[in-house]
């Protein structure tokens, strides 16, 4: 079933490249098989069961030949879970919202379908090579969106997004190799890693060559902070969204970014507890710098899209702030709220700033500019673009009732309930400043008096309020009433608290 | 021992000896034939190795010559990539008035590469690498065009150089140890370097590496795929024999391994060029595949490493010059729109540049995190750490040719896509494969 | 004991989500026929409003605690869905984290009190503005903060008390087509959420004092017994949110900002909704301030300066809402000192009491700028007359707001007064006591002095002029709650066994000295009491005057020194940090690509022939040593860059030199590096 979930966009997007088809139908094909992905996830759910206590479902493990460790290990758990249901209804939206798109449509929805493929595949993978695999295909293939289909700078941009996250790339490879240098025998599954030969893992690790495995960390840490990304190695992001168009970057910032948190949930912190735990203090200042430095240089944007990518930024630095709280010693219910919120946090701002981006992309079908300046008042002849842009906005700063509040406050809660406090108190700065950014933006372009371009700006079309409002709808169930995606996390912040204390 | 062992190198060699009779006869334009001849041979070599290496019938050693599973590997992978060059040749020489000649020049070529690669004996590492290089000057000047031979004779000329300071290392190692056979000679540092010059030499690795960009622009471009890529093959398994084995210098092959890969990077920014970026490309390749040479001896990844690595390296760099072929132009400028032309011979050169880079899951990805575990657990971190580097900035100029393909609009012809795709394929084949079963 | 466990949840959710609907829904409705299109919404806001009330007033009776958790517990029952809300004593039980929603006595006064006054804003707005969005914002401004009061953990409490101040936000700048106004909403809401971030601190202090989300261990004796370091961030964090969302000092300003809203909404905010919920959310937690030993008298001295100051600021106004907000800030000032000297029945009584009056107070003054189109105290003569039913309930609205027997807030005020031990603190609040009665009959006289008809004003409706009676009525009537033995009842019923009634003396004195200083206050404004009665104009002084005068009147430069303080800082660090990262970090990464490409370009000079510069190169790459060595201490960061790659290029000119594409030099190039290499490593062997 899993396989299936995975490969699915794949065998659809090989039909899209055999016969000669329309666009219509290339783009009803990418819906139709999005949404039966989407559905098959949902089934999946609804099969992996309340009480499940840690452990791994729908899990398959490619035995090759009996005496070889196959390299073929997938599963899902709480930890994965919702993050591949995020992925298969915001690539299913951006299907929606693509719906009327003209330039070469079969080759920009094969793209995309391969591109589903590489990201469900990456939550799925247990196993260190099969993850980097499409770690890296997922730069390939966003590579290609970016520079096939962008705007303004896009071939430079686009280089500067492959040639950085290349190269973080390489080296979360050369840190999976220390890994699997490090155990004995050696293996890239990650299931063998965590759960039998951890202990030797970092007692070898220890023993080894001097520092072996704060390198194994560092190299790793490297790797999934260029991708989440944390300051400073974030100067890609801005550059990438802006020029990326708006269903790319919709699923660059809403699933790409996840690989590098998720990496750090899945990989970092259960295969190296002994380094986090001894290096958890840096992690939790990259992360609060993360969150300010964000914040702060985002208040400062006057393009929209930037904005946006900057606010991913900070949101991402919660994140890894929460992952570092986990390495301390406070108390447990804390670290498992902390992480717990991790999760969610990733979750939401999926849902929300892939909302946000393809906002933006409707001004840019409109107007032909994210330019904050040269909008204002659109309230009066686009409010529903408006409302719905305003449910984003607040949903990104954090307000209670959608999701982004149950991910930060319990960040912040248990940030601060570990023992972090300073590091919590600081970081509650970035929710106001966000919520500074956010309505400033807000009421530069949306509120007050019209602008150069608010002429051009009409409402939302159907196809476009049918991609951005069932991720505002999800949200919002989030925020009101959590507990369903709550208690499906919570085993496995369990667990991955229970890893990091060993 | 059982002279069946053997059977690869005779088939090729009968193959080049009834292709060349064939010749003789048969008229100018039934020449096709010895194609055919050639082609059968390689693919009767091709798999008498594989049931060699299947049934493990008789690993042994002749005297000077090793079968081992390290010649099996090569014996297959220099059979199946000259058979992947024969077929990139036959389409061009069709009508040639020596096609039968391009054909078992080539055999020719690829015998002494397969023994160099084998060889146990100093005196026959030298005779293979005369028997590897002498076809092999004959077809870079093949069209008797002025670059042609021009590179012929660069060509030539260093492979006689270095040739003759690999033989004075040969010298220096039997008067030190009395031997030369690899089990008795030892080497001393003088002399290591000397013998290296061999390898080094047919590996494009420097400070050797000075015909590569030459020849690749010089001669016919399927010959320039074949001399860049195939004898490569015999030359690191013979570096790495003699790094196991003859002398002990880890430190100096790395220093060589740094070198060849961030000067073969370097150089290749910037070129206008494409057969002269796959050559430069080759060079930092070459540099690549001297990591797991420099670790010989001192983890057990290092045989997998190289050996995989360069059966990956052949299928995919063929595979780009067979896109050079197929769209018979040399400009990075021409390549503009290729992708609206001929969508899957573009998509074959995507797959193939990204397979240079060591994207996964192409072959040559699993051949590089070998190569890095290799380093890795020998102990020579940095070496993996600079391997790394030099591939972020590979990136680069690969990008500078794949983009224009994508986004531009050029005018061209339409560029056949068969063997560019035959080739994308199996380098995707064989790192699927190799993920999945490769690593114990 | 909980006979429909639903209808407690329902409380916060049928205005929240009658008001959801209304916006979500509200343009369609605008498609329907013009009469039904224009009734519709107010129609549904009111009904909701009224079974609201209902629901408000079954809750007061009945009690009901429903366990509602919204973050999965990790104690032993992991999954379970069963909190231990039922203890019904809120915030105060056995942990401030998962309590669920709980009506225990000080949440039934405040939830009939909420519904109450929602319910008659709605019918005033009814009269005067219909679009589906402000009422769909009102239903949720109701539903948030009935949220908060129901609240019994913090998670629940914040996300009232926060959704409130993002509604807010939206009310205020309900007119968004006005630049200044939608500033406004951003400024108040910033302010408050600033101060709530004390929230968000306070959970987390919470759990890392108590080391356990739920169930594990609970502190007896609630958030009081936590353990000293957390007990006390835990307080502040709670101190800081209130003083925030009550207005108090510093953060005062932005109720001045929130008056950019409509009247009804002001109506609402400043009395039983936003401002309400930080007094309450002291008043509720008052054992904790009381446990640390330093928070209770912080809040007090808080709460009795803000009721000085602030009343200074009001009385010192020149319109109207802008003076009925200041004097916000200072009656709650009396309900934060109230929580501070244990006076949880007092302050209880003021609460609900200043929420009748101000209510009333803003929507005459709403009613007044509607129909005249003006609020300034100056041209505000004769409206009392002119409305004679809105007069009337804005002079008992007034009137009681200045402390004058026997309206409801001169009792109400001495409860607190009475329980106040330190004589400075008694001063202080004595003398704000005074104040508002000065400022009360400063706007009663500017309303009610005699002054020129207007023509164009129109016709109130009845649905505006409906509320304010009960509401007059409510602010007249409620200080019964202060006589001896109504007001024990009222303790127990809020919590606050203990609390003593009002001495006579107490009250005998401040009525009288309100009422003296009200006298003096409109003798002195319009020269004589009489003048009023013959009906002859005379200008109203502003008072007080001078620079001081000016200094009140904006607010003390509260506002200003927060955006010189603030927010100026951090939007130059913003821009700062941006251009840092635009030139510096990104600039860096790019230059080092430049670089490493620069250097290529040098190693692929194997093609340039015949360049004979060698001779040239070796001078030249000791200059530019120099300048990689200069470069630093003059350039910075940005030439060093560019240094680096200049001096790669000059490398590259050395570089070439051999490279002549000769085969000899490929020779001689081959075999020195072999050389090189061989004698190296046989000199290290």
């Amino acid at each position: 079933m899993l396989a299936i979930v995975i490969f699915l966009p794949l065998a659809a997007a090989a039909l899209l490249a055999l016969p000669r088809l329309g666009a219509r139908a290339a783009g009803w094909i990418w819906i139709a098989a999005t949404a039966a992905d989407l559905a098959l996830v949902v089934a999946m759910w609804a099969g992996y069961g309340p009480g499940r206590a840690g452990g791994f479902a729908y899990e398959t493990r490619l035995r090759w030949i009996p005496s070889v460790r196959a390299g073929y290990h997938v599963g899902v758990d709480g930890l994965s879970l919702p993050l591949i249901a995020m992925t298969s209804l915001l690539f299913l939206l951006c299907a929606v919202y693509s719906l009327r798109r003209t330039r070469r449509p079969r080759a920009y929805a094969a793209l995309f379908l391969f591109l589903q493929t590489v990201c469900l595949g990456l939550f799925a993978a247990l196993d260190l090579l099969l993850f980097f695999v499409f770690f890296d295909l997922a730069i390939v293939g966003m590579y290609f969106v970016i520079v096939g289909w962008g705007h303004g700078d896009r071939a430079r941009s686009a280089l500067k997004f492959f040639l950085y996250t290349f190269l973080g790339s390489l080296a979360l490879l050369l840190g999976f190799i220390g890994l699997y240098l490090a155990a004995e025998p050696h293996t890239f599954d990650m299931v063998d890693l965590t759960a039998d030969l951890t202990a030797d893992l970092t007692a070898d690790l220890t023993v080894g060559p001097p520092r072996a495995g704060a390198a194994v960390l560092l190299a790793v840490g490297v790797g999934l902070a260029v991708k989440t990304p944390v300051v400073p190695v974030h100067t890609w992001l801005p550059a990438a969204h802006t020029d990326a168009p708006a269903a790319g970057s919709a699923i660059l910032a809403g699933v790409l970014l996840k690989m590098g948190t998720y990496g750090f949930a899945r990989i970092a912190v259960p295969m190296l507890p002994e380094q986090w735990r001894a290096y958890a203090w840096a992690v939790i200042v990259i992360g609060v710098v993360s969150v300010l430095y964000g914040a702060l240089v985002a208040l400062a944007q006057e393009n929209f899209k930037r904005l946006i990518a900057y606010t991913s930024v900070n949101h991402m630095g919660y994140i890894v702030l929460a992952l570092g709280a986990a390495g301390l010693s406070g108390g447990r219910a804390a670290r498992e709220l902390a992480v717990s919120g991790a999760v969610t946090q990733m979750v939401s701002h999926g849902l929300i700033t892939g909302a946000l981006f393809l906002i933006t992309g409707v001004l840019w079908d409109r107007a032909g500019s994210h330019d904050l300046g040269r909008f204002g008042g659109l309230a009066g002849q686009a409010p529903v673009l408006t409302g719905v842009t305003a449910v984003a906005a607040f949903a990104s700063l954090g307000l209670p009732g959608l999701s982004g509040f149950i991910a930060e406050f319990q960040i912040f809660t248990g940030v601060i309930g570990a023992g972090a406090v300073v590091a919590g108190a600081l970081s509650l700065l970035g929710i106001l400043i966000t919520a500074a950014l956010l309505l400033r933006a807000l009421h530069r372009a949306f509120l007050g008096g019209p602008g150069e371009l608010t002429g051009r700006v009409t409402d939302l079309r159907a196809h476009e309020l049918a991609a951005i409002a069932p991720l505002l709808a999800l949200s919002l169930a989030i925020g009101v009433a959590p507990r369903w995606l709550l208690d499906l996390i919570a085993p496995a912040a369990s667990a991955i608290v229970n890893l990091a204390g060993r | 021992m059982n002279p069946l062992a053997l059977l690869p190198e005779l088939l090729i060699l009968a193959g080049a000896v009834a292709g060349l009779l064939a010749g003789l006869y048969a008229a100018r334009e039934r020449q096709r034939v010895t194609a055919w001849i050639n082609a059968a041979a390689l693919a009767g070599a091709a798999a008498t190795a594989a049931a060699t290496a299947a049934t493990a019938l008789s690993p042994g050693t002749f005297e000077g010559y090793v079968v081992d599973a390290a010649t099996n590997v090569t014996r297959l992978t220099v059979t199946l990539s000259t058979l992947l060059a024969l077929c990139l040749m036959a389409g061009r020489a069709r009508g040639h008035a020596r096609e039968s000649e391009l054909y078992t020049l080539t055999s020719l070529a690829a015998l002494g590469t397969i023994v160099m690669a084998g060889a146990g004996d100093l005196l026959v590492l030298v005779a293979a690498y005369l028997l590897a290089s002498i076809p092999a000057y004959a077809l870079a000047g093949f069209a008797k065009d002025a670059p042609g031979t021009e590179a012929a004779l660069k060509y030539y000329l260093m492979g006689a150089f270095l040739g003759v300071l690999m033989l004075a290392g040969v010298t220096l190692a039997y008067g030190h140890s009395g031997a030369t056979a690899y089990s008795g000679a030892r080497a001393p540092a003088v002399a290591a370097v000397l013998l290296l010059a061999g390898p080094l030499f047919k590996a494009g690795a420097a400070p050797a590496h000075f015909w590569v960009p030459d020849v690749a622009e010089g001669a016919s471009r399927p010959v320039a795929a074949f001399v860049t890529t195939v004898p490569k093959i015999g030359a690191f398994v013979a570096a790495y024999r003699l790094a196991s084995e003859v002398f002990d210098e880890p430190a100096l092959l790395a220093v060589l391994a740094a070198a060849t890969m961030t000067l073969g990077n370097l150089a290749a920014f910037h070129q206008p060029n494409v057969r002269r970026l796959l050559a430069y490309s080759t060079i930092s390749q070459a540099g690549y595949l001297l990591v797991p040479v420099a670790v010989a001896g001192r983890t057990d990844l290092a045989a997998p490493a190289l050996l995989f690595y360069l059966a990956a390296y052949a299928v995919t760099n063929l595979g780009a010059f067979a896109v050079v072929v197929a769209t018979g132009t040399d400009t990075l400028a021409d390549y503009a729109g290729l992708a609206r032309r001929s969508p899957w011979t573009a998509f074959a050169l995507v797959v193939c540049l990204l397979g240079l880079v060591g994207t996964p899951p192409t072959a040559v990805f699993a051949g590089k995190l070998l190569m890095f575990a290799a380093a890795w657990d020998a102990g020579y971190a940095w070496l993996a750490v600079l391997a790394a580097a030099n591939t972020v900035a590979s990136l680069f100029y690969y990008l500078r040719w794949i983009r224009p393909v994508f986004v531009q609009e050029g005018s061209g012809r339409r560029a056949p896509a068969t063997i560019p795709l035959l080739a994308a394929t199996a380098s995707l084949a064989l790192g699927i494969v190799a993920l999945l079963t490769l690593l114990p | 004991m909980n006979p429909s466990p639903w209808l407690l949840p329902a409380l916060p959710v049928l205005p929240a989500v009658t008001g959801g609907l209304l916006l979500l829904l509200g343009r369609a409705a605008r498609r329907a026929p013009a009469g039904v299109a224009a009734g519709v919404p107010a129609g549904v806001a009111v009904t909701a409003a009224v079974l609201t009330l209902a629901l408000a007033v079954h809750a007061a009776v009945t009690r009901p605690a429903t366990p509602v958790r919204l973050l999965p517990g990790t104690g032993s029952s992991g999954t379970g869905s069963s909190g231990t809300g039922s203890s019904g004593t809120g915030l105060t039980g056995d942990g401030l984290l998962a309590n669920g929603l709980v009506v225990d006595g000080l949440s039934a006064v405040m939830v009939v009190m909420v519904a109450a006054v929602g319910l008659c804003v709605l019918v005033f707005a009814a009269g005067e503005l219909r679009t589906a969005r402000f009422h769909g914002l009102m239903l949720l401004f109701v539903g948030a903060m009935l949220l908060t009061v129901t609240a019994g953990d913090l998670v629940l409490l914040l996300m009232g008390w926060e959704v409130m101040g993002a509604v807010s936000y939206a009310l205020i700048g309900y007119w968004w087509h006005d630049p200044a106004r939608v500033r406004s909403g951003a400024v108040a809401f910033l302010t408050t959420r600033a101060a709530d971030l004390g929230l968000y601190f306070a959970a987390g202090a919470a759990l890392a004092g108590a080391g356990s989300w739920a169930g594990g261990a609970p502190a007896p004796d609630g958030p009081a017994g936590l353990p000293a370091p957390w007990r006390d961030l835990v307080a502040g964090g709670l101190v800081v949110a209130a003083l925030g969302k009550s207005a108090q000092l510093p953060f005062s300003f932005w109720l001045s900002r929130a008056m950019a809203g409509p009247s009804p909404v002001s109506a609402l905010l400043h009395s039983a909704a936003m401002v309400a919920a930080g007094a309450y959310l002291l008043l509720r937690v008052q054992p904790l301030l009381a446990a640390t030993g330093w928070a209770a008298d912080l809040v007090a001295w808080a709460g009795a300066l803000t009721a000085l100051l602030l009343g200074a600021v009001a009385l010192a106004q020149r319109e109207l809402k802008q003076l009925l907000a200041a004097s916000t800030c200072a009656q709650l000032g009396f309900m934060v000192a109230a929580a501070g000297v244990a006076a949880v029945a007092g302050g209880a009584a003021q609460l609900v009491a200043h929420a009748a009056v101000k209510s009333l107070l803003f929507l005459a003054a709403g009613a007044w700028l509607s129909a005249l189109g003006t609020e300034t105290l100056r041209r505000l003569g004769g409206a009392g007359r002119r409305y004679p039913v809105v007069g009337l309930a804005f002079g008992v609205g007034a009137v009681a707001l200045a402390g004058v027997p026997p309206l409801s807030l001169w009792v109400t005020k001495d409860t607190i007064l009475g329980a106040v031990r330190e004589p400075g603190l008694y001063a202080v609040l004595f003398a704000a006591g005074l104040l508002a009665a000065a400022y009360s009959a400063k706007a009663l006289a500017a309303v009610w002095r005699p002054g020129p008809g207007r023509a164009d004003a129109r016709e109130l409706t009845p649905w505006e002029r409906a509320p304010l009676p009960v509401l007059a009525l409510a602010a007249a009537g409620f200080g019964a709650v202060g006589l001896p033995g109504a007001f024990e009842a009222w303790g127990r019923l809020v919590g606050d066994p203990h609390a003593a009634a009002p001495s006579w003396g107490g009250l005998l004195l401040s009525g009288a000295a309100a009422l003296t200083v009200s006298a003096l206050t409109v003798s002195a404004l319009t020269m004589s009491a009489a003048t009023i009665l013959v009906r002859t104009p005379a200008p109203v002084t502003p008072l007080p005057v001078g620079a001081a005068g000016a200094f009140l009147r904006e607010w003390m430069g509260l506002e200003r020194m927060a955006v010189v303080l603030v927010a100026r800082p951090v939007l130059a660090l913003a821009g700062a940090l941006a251009r840092f990262d635009d030139r510096v970090l990104d600039a860096a990464v790019t230059a080092a690509a430049r670089a490493v490409r620069t250097l290529a370009r040098t190693a692929a000079g194997l093609d340039d022939r015949g360049i004979d510069a060698g001779v040239e190169a070796v001078p030249r790459a000791g200059l530019a040593a120099a300048r990689i060595v200069r470069a630093p201490f003059e350039t910075g960061l940005d030439g060093l860059v560019r240094a680096v790659a200049a001096a790669a290029g000059r490398l590259g000119t050395l570089a070439r030199r051999p490279q002549t594409g000769q085969v000899h030099l490929y020779f001689a190039q081959a075999a020195v590096a072999l050389t090189l290499l061989a004698v190296a490593f046989a000199l290290l062997r």
